[in-house]
């Protein structure tokens, strides 16, 4: 039987560790991200890494903050996976998982802040772009039922991080629209959930400013003495996954090995 | 690679990114990129378009380093050099 995962954001990071975690799984991937050439050997080594483990794996290159691009790709996959198999089980896409990290870290005040066109575009691809991808494979009958809708917030969205007011305003709207989707699914048997993972050592995590005060904090008051790891996150994102997971819905889950509760 | 037509086709690329044409077209190698209307979120995709322009692979370190035009002409050229090589 096939099943697909569709992974935003799969070239770094958790991404990166979930699209090899789900393929271990035994879903094929679809993968979108957006990398300049420098990457490109990266980006060889994960479809090599998911070959191997015997998945299929197509993967875009291209700019998340353009909608046509996501047009584009929504019909691409209209064209690509094949739902007129019955028999074969349900082949439409099982799993999506939005791990963008495609956004402006700058502060709202003052000299070097983010702009007006900042804050839209970061909350569009980081918050809104959620809904836009679901409802677009809802519209395409291309979403699997059961089904499972799956992103990435941080303790960023809850507590303040230098230059981090973009991304955070962005992750609290992806957390808003997870309880509203969970409700408008459930009659698909879609569950929509929101991982909120403590901080974790991706490129993401290092184009932050203040970095290494978010680094060094963290590790000082996990309970377990170091960071999250992509790969942590990435069992998490594989538990949801699990059938047994069907009641969990409409949720923020902490992946942090009880770091957000310590002082 | 030239160093004028160089510069002059990044002005090209970086007009087709811009929200300043205006600004775009007194442009110098001095002049910040950020300064010519080049939101931050559209600053990777004109240097994935330098990229594709030029068949160059630009380092992450040029990459952080590119400000201003006549920083990208030369994040252009050192990975000219480096793909020759």
């Amino acid at each position: 039987m096939s099943r697909w995962a569709l992974i935003l954001g799969s070239s770094s990071g958790i991404g990166r560790a979930a699209a090899l975690k789900l393929a271990a799984d035994g879903y094929d991937i679809l993968g979108v991200h957006f990398d300049r050439r420098a990457a490109q050997p990266r980006i060889a080594e994960l479809r090599a890494a998911i070959e191997h483990l015997g998945r299929r794996v197509i993967l875009f290159n291209t700019n998340l903050a353009r909608p046509e691009n996501r047009h584009q790709i929504l019909d691409q996959l209209r064209d690509t996976i094949d739902t007129s198999s019955p028999h074969n089980g349900d082949s439409r896409i099982a799993v999506i998982l939005h791990s963008v990290a495609f956004g402006v870290t700058r502060p709202l005040i003052g000299e070097g802040s983010a702009s007006e066109d900042d804050l839209t575009v970061t909350c569009a691809v980081m918050g809104h772009d959620l809904v836009h991808w679901v409802r677009g494979l809802v519209e395409r009958d291309l979403l699997a039922s059961p089904g499972r809708v799956l992103s990435l917030t941080s303790e960023g969205d809850r507590r303040h991080w230098r230059a981090y007011g973009p991304v955070s305003a962005a992750k609290a709207i992806l957390e808003s629209h997870t309880r509203q989707l969970a409700i408008e699914l459930a009659p698909r048997a879609v569950t929509v959930n929101c991982i909120l993972a403590g901080v974790t050592d991706t490129p993401a995590l290092r184009v932050i400013p203040g970095n290494d005060d978010i680094v060094t904090a963290s590790i000082r008051r996990n309970p377990h003495g170091r960071l999250t790891t992509p790969e942590n996150v990435a069992d998490a994102v594989s538990l949801m996954c699990d059938p047994r997971s069907a009641w969990i819905t409409g949720s923020v889950i902490s992946c942090d090995g009880g770091e957000t509760i310590t002082a | 690679m030239q160093n004028d037509k160089t510069l002059a086709e990044v002005i090209a690329i970086i007009d087709k990114f811009s929200e300043r044409h205006e600004a775009v077209a007194v442009a110098s190698a001095t002049t910040r990129i950020a300064d010519l209307g080049v939101s931050s979120l559209n600053f990777i995709e004109m240097v994935v378009r330098f990229e594709e322009t030029f068949n160059v692979s630009i380092s992450d370190d040029e990459f952080q380093r590119i400000t201003t035009v006549g920083e990208a002409v030369t994040a252009i050229q050192a990975a000219a050099q480096a793909t020759a090589q």
